[in-house]
């Protein structure tokens, strides 16, 4: 309730806090099923609407979500360490984050042990925020003009099915390679229409006009691999 | 005079509903009641003001005999919270006829300390965008509150602290006697700033992840969602952290849906 929001009154939760901004989970397989099952109305919809007998109030909850996790609850599954876990146990970690919810995360990341030889003080060879934020900046600005005549829309991740078709036109060539990886990879319609908008972003950030095939092709290497989840 | 209404509102999830605050008097036994759907924070308002009003230098009705009844307006609307108590102290007095003033035009919010001082309230901001929206022209509210309020053009801000403040302000009985109008300064338009935060974490200060890096920067520009997951101690949380640098700074307009958001959840901290 804390985190959609709720009580007699509704009134706003963590979701709508964090409005505008980042919602940031950590350990997320362990938050309780009903609260994650909660996630997929603010995760689709950007808003979270609460029904209670003295009324019903939708709130605001765009943001961005980042869910940290770990393999397995003893964190080991999948590296050179001994997974201590049952597999009973594994398995129920694994399913704690249900199919709809992963089709509603936009990226993956694998965050691996970094090797002993990458650890160093020496940040000279590494980008600083601040360059990393021009770029960002800048791909926000172009999405700013793409979606001038749409001002419900601010970023790529907030477009519809119908906006999708509009403003991210495909080549014959880039469609091809996005329905083979589909049929492929048994992408549901919502995960194929999450990579277009990402590979949208992609472009952005490269400042390219047009969605090009490895746009495509690097927005589906941040989709869960099915042995993972 | 025995009727008098004031204005205030009641917030509705991030929006407010302009309330009618009408207090009748009749001769009877000493009685008290508010009606229109009113929590208990808004019932004890009865003792708040009495003391606030005695304290003020005023007449209580606790100690008159007489039925008072005070309406918040419209009674479907379920009222919450103290805020009512400045509308109700300064309708009550109108309408026994120991102060005087012009209600039209001014909307008032506030809780009141049994010594008639104003304690702050919560959802300032959506109050000020209801009373802007349906056309008052002064607002008057806790001081604390006022620079919140500020941020919202088209109707001037009085920040006050105290009942009596509000009544030498506003009373012309109180000018009549003192010959002077007492003036409180309108609140100045509070202007959005930013602020230059250093924060905590800059991508440089990780070491290698440059994949995980080059998916926030993805995570960032078109705000998408991402789960990251690995072992324990390879630097998500420090990734996370480092994200928060990448946002572009709130435009104006979503300052104010922000901080409006929690001004409501009484997250706003000044």
């Amino acid at each position: 309730m804390s985190v959609v929001g709720g009580g007699t009154h509704p009134k706003p939760g963590e979701v709508t806090l964090a409005h505008n901004g980042v919602l940031f989970m950590d350990e997320f397989p362990e938050f309780e099923r009903r609260v994650v099952e909660a996630l997929r109305e603010p995760l689709e919809e950007g808003e979270v609407s609460i029904s209670r007998s003295k009324g019903t109030e939708r709130f605001p909850a765009n943001f961005i979500l980042i869910a940290a996790m770990n393999p397995c609850p003893c964190g080991n599954y999948g590296s050179e360490k001994e997974c201590s876990c049952s597999p009973t146990r594994l398995m129920q970690y694994q399913r704690k984050i249900s199919g709809p919810i992963v089709d509603r995360i936009d990226m993956w990341i694998e965050v691996g042990k970094v090797e002993h030889k990458d650890l160093s003080d020496d940040t000279s060879g590494r980008e600083k925020t601040e360059e990393i934020k021009k770029r960002v900046e800048k791909a926000r600005a172009i999405q700013e003009k793409r979606f001038e005549k749409h001002n419900t829309l601010s970023t790529n991740s907030e477009m519809g099915v119908k906006e999708l078709k509009k403003l991210t036109p495909l080549s014959e060539e880039v469609k091809n390679t996005l329905n083979s990886a589909a049929a492929q990879m048994g992408l549901s319609a919502r995960a194929y229409h999450r990579i277009i908008k990402l590979a949208r972003t992609i472009a952005d950030l490269e400042g390219v006009e047009n969605i090009e095939e490895k746009h495509i092709l690097e927005a589906i290497q941040y989709r869960p691999r099915q042995k993972q989840y | 005079m025995a009727f008098a209404k004031t204005y205030s509102a009641q917030t509705k999830g991030l929006n407010a509903h302009i309330i009618d605050v009408e207090v009748d008097l009749s001769k009877g036994l000493n009685a008290f009641s508010i009606v229109g759907l009113p929590d208990k924070a808004v019932e004890e308002a009865r003792d708040r003001i009495g003391s606030a009003i005695k304290n003020s230098g005023y007449t209580s009705p606790k100690s008159k005999n007489q039925k008072t009844i005070i309406s918040l307006a419209p009674a479907h609307i379920k009222k919450e919270g103290a805020l009512f108590d400045l509308p109700m102290a300064l309708a009550y007095l109108l309408s026994s006829e120991e102060i005087s003033f012009d209600t039209q035009g001014k909307i008032f919010f506030g809780e009141l300390s049994l010594d008639g001082k104003l304690r702050p309230i919560k959802g300032t901001l959506p109050l000020t965008i209801a009373a802007k929206k349906s056309g008052f022209k002064e607002l008057y509210l806790p001081k604390k509150n006022a620079q919140e309020a500020a941020l919202i053009e088209g109707l001037d801000i009085f920040g006050v602290e105290s009942l009596e403040e509000v009544i030498k302000h506003l009373s012309k009985k109180r000018g009549e006697e003192t010959g002077e109008i007492y003036p409180i300064d309108v609140q100045k338009k509070t202007h959005v700033q930013y602020k230059k935060t250093k924060h905590a974490l800059d991508f440089a200060d990780i070491s290698g992840q440059e994949t995980a890096k080059r998916g926030m920067e993805i995570a960032a520009a078109g705000k998408h969602n991402i789960a990251l997951f690995g072992p324990p101690g390879t630097g998500k949380t420090m990734l996370s952290k480092a994200f928060a640098g990448l946002l572009p700074v709130f435009s104006e307009s979503e300052v104010i849906e922000t901080t409006g958001i929690h001004s409501v959840a009484g997250a706003l901290e000044n």
